[in-house]
């Protein structure tokens, strides 16, 4: 059976190009396994993509706001094709990760091993420790609960190709699904798309398909990276507010060997820092 | 790294309790293996329990409540390497934390 990574990237006014191709080094090097790329650039660096799938884009554009620790920021934003993952992925095994999810650890590799048609994380923590994406996010209200589509498992078989074609036909209809679970249709979410596609092809229960154990470990748009070593530690800072013991001030944390799904885009495409990462996937 | 930001960086607090957190659910993580198709998390219940049996094969509840017939020795050892390694990772990061952390830091 083949195994692989597949990565999408668009660019807007952010570089996804360069972060799936810092993104594909990491994959490479922990997990061992090929990396395709589906993307519409062809600017793309030679030698790190096991494939390249040029695929248009044919869909709305949508516009998302990121709240960066400097301020905030409107980007158009491109993700509308991932419900074509399993029909354009050349795996019979496929890793699919957001490009902005970096793998320090070789800890997804067991994957591989399961017998999962299609498994992803059900919750997300925040390394800052704040409450914004913790356990319990529902799709909708009162809702259902919300699976993470950063990084899906699947293999080729009906259940996972029933998932990416209900997500098809989610997108399609989505001021319909919208309505339906109570929720804004302002921007389109892979994560609402696959929530809803999951809970309801597996019996409208949501015990009966597999989650990815342990969290999606998450820096949210408010964090910097501040500092990479060469040691592998990757320093992350962000603003705090003043509390009662607390003055406002800089926290900080580090992590190490540890998978991590970076949201904030503008740090991660600082070319210092990205070069810096780029280095830890030598 | 220019001046001002190694400047901002060391007036930066630690948020200790947020890493301890951040690093227990790191650890659980890396407890996860799979045999035969089944994913196991690697507690000291299930080397204890493996340990208990003779036979070389029992069925197993893995964590998505699938009974898996599992090779006990195998499991035993893949179990015991997980633990280790994940025990070592955590209790390294925990001695780290200690000597970056400040008393003021929270």
């Amino acid at each position: 059976m083949s195994k692989g990574a597949v990565i999408f990237a668009y660019n807007s006014t952010i570089d996804y190009v360069s972060m799936a191709t810092l993104a594909a080094k990491l994959v490479r090097k922990h997990l061992d396994i090929p990396v395709t790329l589906i993307t519409n650039s062809t600017a793309v660096e030679a030698g790190v993509f096991d494939q390249i799938i040029i695929l248009g884009l044919v869909d709305k554009e949508y516009e998302r706001v990121f709240k960066f620790g400097s301020g905030k920021e409107r980007v158009v934003w491109h993700n509308q094709n991932r419900s074509s993952a399993y029909d354009l992925s050349p795996y019979d095994q496929t890793l699919l990760i957001d490009a902005d999810y970096l793998i320090f650890d070789s800890g997804l590799k067991y994957l591989f091993d399961t017998d999962n048609k299609i498994a992803c994380f059900n919750y997300v923590i925040d390394i800052n420790g704040s409450r914004g994406l913790q356990r319990g996010a529902r799709v909708g209200n009162p809702g259902i609960p919300m699976q993470w589509a950063t990084v899906v498992y699947f293999t080729k078989n009906q259940l996972a190709r029933a998932v990416f074609e209900f997500m098809q036909g989610i997108k399609e209809n989505y001021l319909y699904y919208a309505a339906a679970y109570n929720f804004t249709a302002q921007l389109y979410r892979n994560d609402y798309a696959l929530s809803i596609a999951l809970q309801a092809l597996t019996g409208y229960n949501d015990k009966n398909f597999r989650s990815i154990p342990g969290p999606l470990l998450t820096a949210n748009t408010g964090i910097d990276i501040a500092e990479v070593c060469k040691s592998g530690e990757i320093v992350f800072s962000w603003n705090h507010k003043e509390t009662e013991t607390v003055p406002a001030g800089k926290s900080f944390t580090v992590l190490k060997d540890t998978s991590i799904h970076i949201m904030n885009k503008r740090t991660i495409t600082d070319i210092d820092i990205i070069n810096q990462l780029t280095e830890l996937a030598l | 790294m220019d001046s001002s930001k190694l400047k901002e960086l060391a007036d930066a607090q630690f948020a200790k309790s947020a890493f301890l957190t951040n690093l227990k659910e790191i650890y659980d993580a890396k407890l996860t293996i799979t045999h035969r198709g089944g994913t196991f998390v690697a507690r000291p219940e299930l080397i204890a329990f493996l340990n208990s049996w003779h036979e070389p094969e029992v069925h197993v509840e893995d964590i998505y409540n699938t009974p898996i017939l599992v090779d006990r020795t195998a499991l035993i050892d893949a179990a015991k390497i997980a633990y280790r390694m994940a025990s070592v990772y955590w209790a390294t990061e925990v001695q780290r934390a200690n000597t970056i952390g400040r008393e003021t830091d929270v």
